[in-house]
């Protein structure tokens, strides 16, 4: 019982950081390869907050979030406006070069000692027995709580809302959209807003449920296998794929040891790459572009 | 602002697009367009009418083409290499020749999509209403995604999305390709329909002359990236080398043998 709560909460971690790349594909083609620095420096706003409020959980989250935000936004503003309309591979280096130059920034800022933000939001991390044999902590259960809000609130925009339309509308035909009167701009941001929101939160999380180090940012390179089991532009093929990986991931803790389990998710990549390297739900076509 | 009617709404003098800054595509192109007038640009492949009407249009990164030289004038306003959403916003929509529909979106979706530049929501039932006037099918095919349309579904799709837009000015890049003959007639006819109804103005790209001169006000010409001719669609029509080569009846049809065509082809001059 224990591995089926353990195989969800990290489906549900898996699916909240892979939400941005996806979102981030789908409007603008580019693979962000930040996003694992973007988690992390999630983690530590909220670490930085909690310090500066002090014992005010719901505030501390806001704040975060909002910083989160602002963060995806100045990088597609200040960074990745400049690299439209350059070649996909060109896109995708400078979020390489992105990625080290967060990292750096962090250990910088934060120093590579591990952080518990937990203590500075005077918040604790309980354990729940929700069935006989199995238990979850306090915010593994908001990590899931979280990933399914977010799910649907994302795809009730997608499918209901104009600027859900607009989104797919860009992601789909930049220059029909553009011709229609869409700012491109302004959506790319907001996928990119969205992004480094939905993978803050995960990193948020992360660090209250097991502490915050500058390489936290393994996690969001481990969810990488995940995006492309799935497909790279498809949002609902990230969920089937995170149960895949973190069921991959689990069993090899359980049986053959945790150290063989950073390993996993590789694993699942390059079987699904020989099968079927467009992913469970992806475009063919897609393929050639990365 | 005496008759507003001739105003001039559209002019382009000289204009040069260059891509991948090198290779020019349209060479010296003027011509104006007057308020409400239907006017036809015509030319075989590769004459540089698509370039201009994207040039008018607007260029986006990826198409990594600029206008170096001469200007795009619309209400006595600069336009040229402004990004496209600015210039829908002017009022300039464009029909592109393909990719014209959005795919994955339904028919309902595509038309939501389109940034209107009537502000007020309440027209949203209107501008509904006003489509499925004009494109009754569209309104039986609500549900498809644009993908599954038919060649003529997807135009009048197009058409409807770029209505929604508001525009004074309507770009339409080949109406009639890959399209049948009767639907042809029909969608020419609707056009007219919707200038006289909506009063907007229209610059008609087309390989089809015959179509295009059926409703147009003035034509031109254009071959080799330049403009080399222009007129009222009977004086398009009369001409002895338009008829020949664009509407495929020349007088001397019978007796004339491959060989003649290509050396008339050779010394075909244009003469206004």
């Amino acid at each position: 019982m224990q591995i089926v709560v353990n195989v969800i909460v990290l489906a549900a971690l898996y699916c909240l950081i892979c939400c941005g790349y996806v979102l981030i594909y789908r409007a603008s083609r580019v693979l962000n390869l930040a996003h694992g620095e973007l988690m992390t420096i999630g983690g530590y706003f909220l670490f930085t907050v909690a310090i500066g409020l002090g014992n005010d959980p719901v505030q501390s989250f806001l704040l975060a979030f909002i910083f989160s935000l602002a963060l995806g936004f100045i990088v597609y503003f200040f960074l990745m406006r400049f690299m439209a309309g350059e070649s996909a591979l060109a896109s995708v280096l400078v979020t390489v070069a992105l990625g080290i130059l967060l990292r750096g920034l962090i250990t910088l800022i934060w120093t590579s000692q591990y952080r518990h933000p937990l203590q500075h939001l005077g918040m604790e991390n309980s354990s729940h027995q929700i069935v006989e044999g199995a238990v979850i902590s306090t915010f593994g259960i908001a990590m899931v709580i979280s990933t399914v809000l977010l799910y649907l609130v994302l795809f009730l925009c997608f499918k209901f809302t104009r600027w859900g339309l607009r989104m797919r509308a860009v992601g789909e035909n930049p220059i029909l959209a553009s011709q229609r009167g869409i700012s491109l701009h302004m959506y790319y941001a907001l996928s990119w807003g969205i992004a480094a929101f939905s993978v803050g939160l995960a990193g948020m999380i992360q660090a209250c449920d097991s502490g915050l180090d500058p390489d936290m940012f393994v996690i969001g390179l481990k969810a990488f296998p995940v995006v492309l089991v799935g497909g790279l532009d498809s949002l609902g093929g990230v969920i089937p794929a995170a149960f895949i990986v973190a069921l991959a991931e689990i069993l090899t803790i359980h049986y053959i040891s945790p150290q063989a389990s950073e390993v996993a998710p590789f694993v699942v990549l390059i079987s699904m790459l020989l099968i079927r390297p467009w992913g469970l739900f992806g475009t063919k076509e897609e393929l050639e572009r990365v | 602002m005496a008759k507003p009617k001739n105003e001039t709404l559209l002019s382009i003098e000289k204009l040069e697009v260059v891509y991948h800054n090198v290779s020019t595509a349209v060479l010296g192109v003027s011509f104006e367009v007057r308020n409400h007038q239907i006017v036809a640009l015509l030319g075989i492949n590769g004459a540089g009418k698509t370039t201009t009407l994207r040039a008018i249009s607007g260029f986006l990164g990826v198409d990594d083409a600029k206008v170096t030289e001469g200007l795009i004038q619309f209400r006595g306003e600069k336009i040229q290499n402004k990004p496209p959403h600015f210039i829908t916003k002017k009022g300039i929509v464009l029909v592109p020749e393909r990719d014209k529909v959005f795919e994955n979106l339904t028919v309902e979706e595509n038309l939501q999509v389109s940034v209107s530049l009537r502000k007020s929501r309440a027209s949203g039932q209107d501008f509904k209403d006003l489509i499925l006037h004009y494109f009754p099918v569209l309104g039986k095919v609500g549900n498809h995604l644009g993908g599954y349309l038919s060649g003529g579904e997807r135009q009048m799709l197009a058409l409807s999305t770029a209505l929604v837009c508001g525009p004074r000015l309507l770009l339409v890049d080949e109406l009639s390709l890959g399209l049948g003959p009767i639907i042809v007639d029909e969608l020419m006819n609707l056009i007219k329909v919707i200038r006289d109804e909506q009063q907007v103005t229209v610059l008609l790209v087309e390989q089809n002359a015959l179509a295009a001169l059926e409703i147009a006000d003035y034509g031109y010409v254009i071959e080799n990236g330049r403009i080399v001719f222009a007129g009222d669609p009977d004086r398009l029509r009369n001409h002895e080398d338009i008829k020949e080569f664009y509407l495929g009846q020349g007088e001397r049809e019978s007796q004339k043998s491959y060989r003649d065509i290509k050396q008339y082809r050779r010394t075909r001059r244009w003469y206004g």
